[in-house]
């Protein structure tokens, strides 16, 4: 599809231990492709792909950063932010920053971070 | 990997087909089949599988994958960089033998297009090409198409032959099409 979500994160761990960890954390065993070169997790209508990535930083994107990206191609036509795909890697995200489990840094578009969410008051 | 020729067909002059039975392309997706059937391939739409990557169009038998950017307003005035083109192209590797980069109104220029694929043969020359066979840039005004497995080659002769990169700042130069 022509838009992606992209949820990178970082870890000095093997791609399947992170795998592992993801599937505890969010409830949705990630699968190993044939290869063993990436995991799929399929949460409802959502399918993402958990692999090693090469992409390049940007000024406000320090991809390489983080080993790692957990990628869901956006298959509506509305507002990419309104999409099921930005919602559930937004809450892999939550759930990640909760566990501790990762550093991590969701972008929209390979193009720009995920809006913060608002400071409470 | 299967490893995908760029076009199986040639034509020589007519217009082709647009199938979206299977899904409702997207606008990006639309404009790109345009494109292709005015050229005269027969493009239709496929389906995701769950699970699996699928690039978005079939011209001719051929994946295609397209990657759009945002417009110049939605983008904030900001337009494309040649990391956020790489990346793009990047991205699209493991889903089409035809990457298509639709830059619709983003204010993306053929310099920064030129550029941004420079980028991605470097990390490809790293990296591999995964299933892309061909790269075009459609813009305001252009279309560019590269051929990146035979820039990559080029390049490594080169390499092979004098033991040092001769790739220029900026990359193998792109094929101009006719719009």
């Amino acid at each position: 599809m022509s838009r992606t979500v992209d949820l990178f994160l970082d870890s000095d761990q093997p791609l399947s231990r992170v795998a592992e960890r993801l599937s505890e954390l969010t409830g949705n065993q990630l699968v190993a492709s044939p290869d063993k070169a990436h995991f799929v997790m399929v949460a409802g209508d959502v399918t993402a792909y958990l692999a090693e990535h090469d992409f390049l930083d940007d000024d406000d994107l320090p991809l390489s950063e983080f080993r790692y990206v957990l990628s869901a191609s956006v298959r509506g036509v509305g507002d990419i932010e309104q999409s099921p795909e930005v919602s559930c890697l937004r809450q892999v995200n939550i759930l990640l920053r909760q566990g501790a489990a990762f550093v991590s840094l969701l972008v929209i578009d390979l193009e720009r971070p995920d809006a913060p969410e608002p400071r409470p008051q | 990997m299967r490893d995908e020729p760029e076009w199986h067909c040639h034509h020589t002059g007519g217009v082709g087909s647009f199938d979206e039975t299977a899904r409702r392309a997207s606008h990006e997706e639309l404009g790109v089949a345009n494109v292709l059937v005015a050229e005269g391939h027969r493009v239709r739409t496929l389906l995701e599988r769950k699970g699996a990557r699928t690039p978005d169009l079939v011209a001719c038998g051929t994946s295609v994958e397209v990657k759009a950017f945002q417009s110049l307003q939605q983008r904030g005035g900001r337009p494309p960089r040649p990391e956020h083109v790489a990346n793009k192209m990047l991205d699209a590797r493991g889903q089409g033998a035809v990457a298509v980069i639709w830059a619709g109104t983003s204010g993306l220029t053929q310099a920064t297009a030129q550029a941004g694929y420079g980028l991605f043969c470097e990390r490809a020359r790293e990296k591999g090409l995964g299933r892309v066979r061909a790269v075009r840039v459609i813009g305001e005004g252009y279309d560019m198409l590269f051929k990146p497995s035979a820039d990559l080659s080029m390049a490594r002769s080169s390499v092979a032959a004098v033991r040092q990169p001769l790739q220029p700042a900026g990359g193998p130069r792109a094929k101009r099409l006719e719009m």
